[in-house]
């Protein structure tokens, strides 16, 4: 494909996926602008998480076990165990739901799309509790009365495949219509109450002991995460944003409709279908980590659309930034709003999620549904 | 009820009303206690004073009634629903009605602590109030099935998150909370089904009478004007029906969803598969198919709880796995 036709389709608007912005023009300055703003926003936001906590640290404390490494005090416990691993947390999460929603609105044209949405979230919380429960049966059986525990190393696997299948079978359901916007997010929501029902028939028939603490994960939540689980989720981060940039350049012309796609002589089904494996996987191994914090995927790339428009390279950024930037600001929000307590952070996104999706599904044409 | 319609849906009312007493009376013998078929029935013929008849009367025998109860006011709601709104997809607890009223039940539980019969004029608002939202979302598509489940569903997954921050700023023993939530009928006493059943027969009661309207106002909203039906406020009086019937069920057992969408489409399904064109007819013919709603909606909450107690689980999550596939199958069929 020649150089020159790309740059025409770069400026081109595609129509179905156009939501708030066409008027706004891609141009550089407001996409550094709103970079910068983003990026001193997400610094403020994490200096104000490490800040803020149930115990009361002074900024000089936090400064000082940030910086000067005194082992063993109870500010660089509370800093490098609790605060320190749960801000960055909340940052790659945010990342990752806010990047596999923008990928997934691109492929399937559908500014519905998001992982929570589309059942993906459903079928991978799924398959970790059935996972860990198998692993229980089977280690139970094996060392009988020990306590063993499953490597962290392998949840986001099995989320992966548990969200795969659940998305293929979402989207071979919704294919016959042309993958109609409100039809897929009807059938995925549908599928996800049904795995919803079977997550809480699995934990509260054979949870046991594991009950509690596996219905606060179900809600989404990032209470008690530390440097393993972060570093159990930063292969797929890695590999998620070289995979985004291995696909940017197919996936601004998926975007498009699949005659001009087939005739610029892109191999549709191959990047479609591995597009949205990048998306599942930046989505699973996030909710195999912190629990399915639900509608960031949904609402980050609206928003960055609304700030700089439509170029896919510069949305990837924004939407990045922005989705790291909402969640830990959620998860702030989740530590303050009750102080003592603590809400599930997914909770509180869904409460902000589901206005959006509304908001969102008031916009499209109904008669084109 | 005229006599063809009786003789139409007789078969159909009986093979139900066996199944219900086989289910019913299935339900009755299992438990800590197992007994006979032969000793269930002459405990409830004869109570006496022994522990057998006293596990059954006011242990097992209030599960079954709220049960029974609770699966005619769903499928009443539904089918209700489904006339009024022209729409296959409907059902209350996808239109957000549902989880409206476990949403306001549990606020008046975390913030007032009120008596039950509280709770239910609770859950009548909190239901009236997500159908409100859910509906002015979905006006401007003139009520399109698909568009006004999704905003539905979404309605509902927003309460659903509320009823998660409610329960924990609550800060109190929510461990029994979370299993009323799932739809559970176990540990139903007395009180429970006396608290319902006036709202059942009343609904019962108001849907039938208002069949005819209810045929009327399936037709087109200008033929039935011109036939002198004020449909709007048929409508709504319907409406509130509706939701009253799902509130009172929601109040008394949890959030069961899906029964309501289930039902009518079972007896469709029977009507529109009988050979004689006089007996399809009776597919939309209310007069039938709300009693016969209410029978099939009764009859599934009772083997839904049946299987529920082998494995002592909430009866509403396995009316979620039984439901939630026909829905996908209804969706592919809605044509756009």
């Amino acid at each position: 494909m020649s150089v020159s036709v790309l740059k025409v389709l770069k400026t081109e608007r595609p129509k179905k996926i156009a939501l708030s912005t066409g008027k706004i023009k891609p141009c550089l300055w407001r996409f550094y602008l709103t970079c910068c703003c983003l990026s001193l926003l997400l610094l403020g936001l994490t200096l104000l998480s490490l800040l803020y906590g149930s115990a009361d640290l002074s900024s000089e404390q936090v400064l000082n076990a940030l910086l000067k490494s005194s082992l063993g005090s109870t500010e660089h416990n509370v800093i490098w165990n609790l605060r320190l691993p749960r801000t960055l947390l909340a940052i790659i999460i945010g990342l990752h739901f806010a990047l596999s929603g923008l990928i997934l609105q691109s492929v399937i044209r559908n500014p519905l799309a998001d992982p929570s949405v589309m059942g993906v979230s459903g079928g991978a919380s799924l398959a970790i509790v059935a996972f860990l429960l198998l692993a229980d049966v089977f280690t139970g059986a094996l060392y009988a009365g020990e306590i063993t525990h499953v490597s962290l190393a392998w949840l986001p696997l099995v989320a992966l495949i548990g969200g795969i299948t659940v998305a293929a079978l979402v989207l071979r359901l919704a294919w016959g219509s042309g993958i109609s916007p409100t039809k897929l997010a009807l059938n995925g929501v549908a599928i996800g109450a049904v795995l919803n029902a079977l997550v809480m028939w699995t934990i509260i028939t054979w949870g046991g002991g594991r009950t509690e603490t596996s219905i606060l994960w179900l809600a989404g939540s990032l209470y008690g995460r530390d440097f393993q689980h972060l570093f159990s989720i930063l292969p797929w981060t890695l590999f998620g944003l070289l995979a985004t940039v291995v696909i940017l350049r197919p996936l601004s012309i998926l975007r498009f409709d699949e005659v001009l796609a087939q005739s610029l002589g892109l191999n549709i089904m191959r990047w479609r279908i591995i597009s949205i494996t990048v998306a599942v996987a930046l989505a699973a191994s996030a909710i195999a980590i912190a629990g399915p914090v639900g509608f960031i995927g949904l609402i980050v790339p609206h928003m960055a659309r609304l700030f700089i428009g439509n170029q896919l390279g510069q949305l990837v950024i924004i939407s990045a930034l922005a989705g790291a930037s909402l969640t830990l600001g959620a998860d702030i929000l989740s530590r303050l709003l009750l102080n003592p307590l603590e809400l599930p952070v997914g909770a509180l996104t869904t409460l902000i999620g589901i206005p959006v999706l509304l908001f969102l599904l008031q916009r499209q044409p109904w008669n084109s549904l | 009820m005229n006599k063809s319609r009786l003789l139409a849906s007789t078969p159909f009312f009986f093979v139900c009303f066996i199944a219900l007493t086989l289910a019913g009376i299935n339900s009755l013998t299992l438990g800590e206690f197992e007994f006979s078929w032969l000793q269930v029935v002459n405990n409830l013929w004869l109570p006496t004073e022994n522990t057998p008849s006293f596990v059954i009367w006011e242990l097992r025998l209030p599960r079954l009634l709220t049960g029974i109860l609770a699966g005619a006011a769903l499928g009443m709601a539904g089918a209700i629903v489904q006339s009024i709104t022209r729409n296959p997809l409907g059902s209350p607890s996808l239109m957000g009605v549902t989880s409206g009223a476990a949403f306001s039940i549990v606020f008046s539980f975390v913030f007032f602590d009120f008596s039950t019969s509280t709770m239910l004029v609770f859950g009548t608002i909190g239901g009236l109030l997500a159908a409100l939202l859910t509906f002015s979302i979905a006006w401007k598509t003139h009520l399109h099935p698909i568009h006004l489940t999704l905003a539905g569903m979404c309605i509902s997954l927003f309460f659903t998150a509320g009823i998660i921050v409610l329960l924990v700023s609550a800060n109190s023993d929510t461990a029994g909370m979370y299993y009323w939530l799932a739809g559970s009928l176990a540990n139903r006493t007395w009180q429970h089904v006396t608290q319902l059943y006036p709202y059942v027969l009343l609904g019962l009661i108001l849907g039938l009478s208002f069949a005819r309207p209810l045929n009327l106002l399936m037709l087109d909203d200008v033929t039935s004007r011109s036939l002198g039906v004020p449909v709007h406020w048929w409508r709504l009086t319907l409406g509130i029906t509706a939701v009253l019937l799902t509130a009172a069920t929601v109040a008394v057992a949890g959030p069961i969803s899906f029964v309501g969408l289930i039902s009518p489409h079972l007896v469709r399904f029977y009507f529109n598969n009988q050979s004689s064109k006089q007996t399809k007819h009776y597919s939309n013919d209310h007069l039938v198919l709300l009693p016969c709603s209410a029978l099939v909606g009764a009859t599934l909450v009772c083997c839904a709880d049946l299987l529920a107690k082998y494995q002592e689980m909430p009866v509403g999550i396995l009316c979620i796995l039984l439901g939630g596939p026909l829905f996908v199958y209804l969706i592919r069929r809605q044509s756009l």
